[in-house]
């Protein structure tokens, strides 16, 4: 039998979110592996370095755990999971701007060492993004490539018009073909 | 490089860097290591027990007493809890409980077919494999399975969803497997058992039972235009036949097999019987289509003829083949419908253009022949978009509000018709891609 999922993001359902409210350990273990690391890249996208987004994960699925029973349904399992990160990851900003007063720009893991190219490929891919892209154009791309979440939902979650969403991920992709074929990143 | 190679070069890097932070959050979610029921239970005495002051300790006693009791009077109560639940629909309904031995522990009968087909069997205590084999073959001998109606709905739920997904392939391939060995060519839709209170209140309120009402509430979720009070109307075979016709794609739902068509006429013959009905001669027709669909719970073949004289539309019964809705337009008729007036929230035909081939993954500059016409049905705006892509044809209905994509020719995601060789052929490309 042919599994109807032809996308490679996760899809999560209702039901699953329902029994991490009843407290199943295997379903929130299946729901971490799931969309972990849509979170992880939605947060790292956001907060802009590795550290800092493992904090978020963590935060993300401590709320999840606390608040899955307040889930409404209506198969938006990851859009809700997604405007969790989103709030996770802007209060780590937050904290961290009222701790340190530190630019943003001077916290994100950028100017990696190209020599090393096979042990840094993931982070170069990573770091091309948080420089090539803004930062509404981080999240649309990242979202959309790491869930199955549609443009229409993406545009509900960041509370921006879906004509908006699709611009700027049209941009966006635009831009990062461009940088991954001027960096040679054939794959 | 197209859009989803950019897209998996992400994920993928994503994926890597992503760190197990599991065990630690783990441990911030005390809750849920309480996954053993009798021991958190046993906890809960134990904490009663500590918590009260030694006046309360002969009625605590007496609580675990009792409780002790009740538990040695029915040794079997763990067994008889209900597990997982498997339903099969063909329009017999019936559905079976299992414990978590995969042992039947009840069998429901969900309408007066139902009854016919468990008769006097007694499947309580019987491997459930067993029991659905049992089911089947009744069905096949009483005759509501056949090559004319071949479809079955199967639907599963089960605590351990590990489990629920290995039973629906096990179902599935053993209902399969005996019809093939019945000489059926059988079709299998495979979908979650709904828990929903929600479906429970609609399949009370349409007659229909649970399994079927989850189908029918998805189907109506992806294409508002339909409704479930039509839908509920067709058996499960005609609900297959409609949701091919469509070329639905609905993400909870797996299906083997195709839906047979032997009852139905065939287009031709809708044609023949729609021409001699408007009295038109084939050679002043300049263009037609012909689509099976369904109007009111009545599978039908609409049919849109345009001829030198005039524009027709024809619902033709697609089993006895009468004419059910006859309808003759004339180029005003069609500019009136033009200039109706349209909701505020409708896309425009370019933002849906953008939408849809964004969905697809395909690049606007690459596609030729492209035809937008706007359309409504039952309330709902909608567009029907046709274009040609490295060759192929595409047509969809997308809703005009919302973007969703309704129904999409190419779209055979959950329909496999191939053998297995082919199916692994094409998850190996699925793989590459």
């Amino acid at each position: 039998m042919v599994k109807n999922q032809k996308n490679y993001g996760p899809k999560i359902s209702d039901r699953l979110i329902k029994k991490v409210s009843n407290n199943n350990v295997s379903s929130f273990e299946e729901l971490y592996n799931l969309s972990s690391s849509a979170v992880f890249g939605l947060a790292y996208s956001i907060v802009g370095n590795k550290a800092d987004a493992e904090d978020v994960v963590q935060d993300v699925f401590i709320s999840i755990y606390e608040k899955a029973h307040q889930y409404k349904g209506g198969n938006k399992a990851m859009a809700w999971i997604f405007t969790i990160t989103r709030n996770h990851s802007l209060m780590k900003i937050r904290d961290r701007q009222k701790r340190n007063h530190v630019n943003l720009d001077d916290v994100y893991d950028v100017g990696v060492d190209n020599n090393i190219e096979n042990e840094m490929y993931n982070e170069n891919i990573v770091n091309m993004i948080l420089n090539t892209l803004s930062e509404d154009e981080r999240q649309i791309v990242i979202m959309h490539a790491m869930s199955n979440i549609k443009h229409k939902d993406i545009a509900n979650t960041m509370g921006i018009p879906l004509s908006t969403v699709l611009s700027k991920y049209k941009r966006a992709l635009a831009k990062l073909k461009n940088e991954l074929e001027v960096n040679g990143y054939e794959k | 490089m197209r859009n989803k190679d950019v897209e998996k070069l992400i994920n993928d890097s994503f994926t890597e860097m992503n760190p197990d932070l599991f065990s630690k959050i783990l441990e911030n979610c005390p809750k849920m290591n309480d996954t053993n029921y009798e021991l958190s239970f046993w906890k809960k005495i134990q904490n009663l027990l500590q918590s009260k002051k030694f006046a309360y300790s002969f009625s605590s006693f007496i609580l675990v007493l009792s409780i002790s009791l009740f538990m040695f009077i029915q040794p079997n109560s763990i067994d008889q809890r209900v597990f997982s639940v498997i339903a099969i629909d063909v329009n017999p309904s019936v559905v079976l409980e299992l414990n978590d031995e995969d042992k039947v522990i009840n069998v429901i009968m969900k309408n007066e077919d139902a009854i016919i087909i468990v008769g006097d069997m007694d499947l309580i205590n019987v491997d459930y494999n067993i029991a659905v084999n049992a089911l089947i073959g009744s069905m096949v001998a009483n005759g509501y399975l056949d090559e004319f109606k071949n479809s079955v709905l199967i639907s599963i739920r089960s605590d351990d969803m590990i489990h629920e997904d290995e039973l629906k392939t096990e179902v599935t391939q053993a209902v399969y497997n005996y019809l093939s060995n019945s000489a059926i060519n059988g079709s299998i839709i495979t979908q979650e058992y709904s828990e929903d209170d929600a479906i429970k209140l609609l399949a009370e309120r349409l007659g229909i039972s649970e399994a079927k009402a989850e189908l029918i509430f998805e189907i109506t979720m992806l294409d508002p235009r339909v409704t479930v009070e039509e839908l509920a109307l067709l058996s499960i075979n005609d609900l297959n036949v409609y949701l091919e016709s469509k070329n639905y794609s609905i993400d909870k739902i797996d299906k083997v097999g195709k839906a047979s068509e032997l009852e139905y006429l065939s287009e031709n013959e809708a044609f023949q019987i729609a021409l001699t009905e408007l009295g038109i001669d084939e050679i002043n027709i300049t263009e037609y289509e012909i689509e099976l669909e369904q109007e009111d719970g009545v599978m039908v073949y609409e049919l849109k003829i345009k001829t030198i004289s005039g524009d027709f539309e024809v619902l033709v019964n697609a089993k006895d083949g009468t004419i059910v809705v006859e309808n003759e337009n004339d180029e005003d008729d069609e500019d009136d419908e033009d200039d109706d007036q349209l909701p505020t929230e409708v896309l425009s035909e370019s933002e849906v253009l953008s939408l849809v081939l964004l969905e697809l993954g395909i690049v606007e500059s690459e596609i030729t022949d492209l035809e937008i016409e706007q359309d409504q049905d039952g309330g709902i705006y909608f567009y029907e978009i046709e274009f040609e892509y490295q060759d192929q044809s595409y047509k969809l209905d997308v809703d005009a509000i919302s973007g969703n994509i309704l129904t999409n020719s190419q779209d055979e995601t959950g329909y496999d018709y191939k053998d297995d060789d082919d199916d692994k052929e094409e998850d190996d490309e699925d793989d590459e891609d």
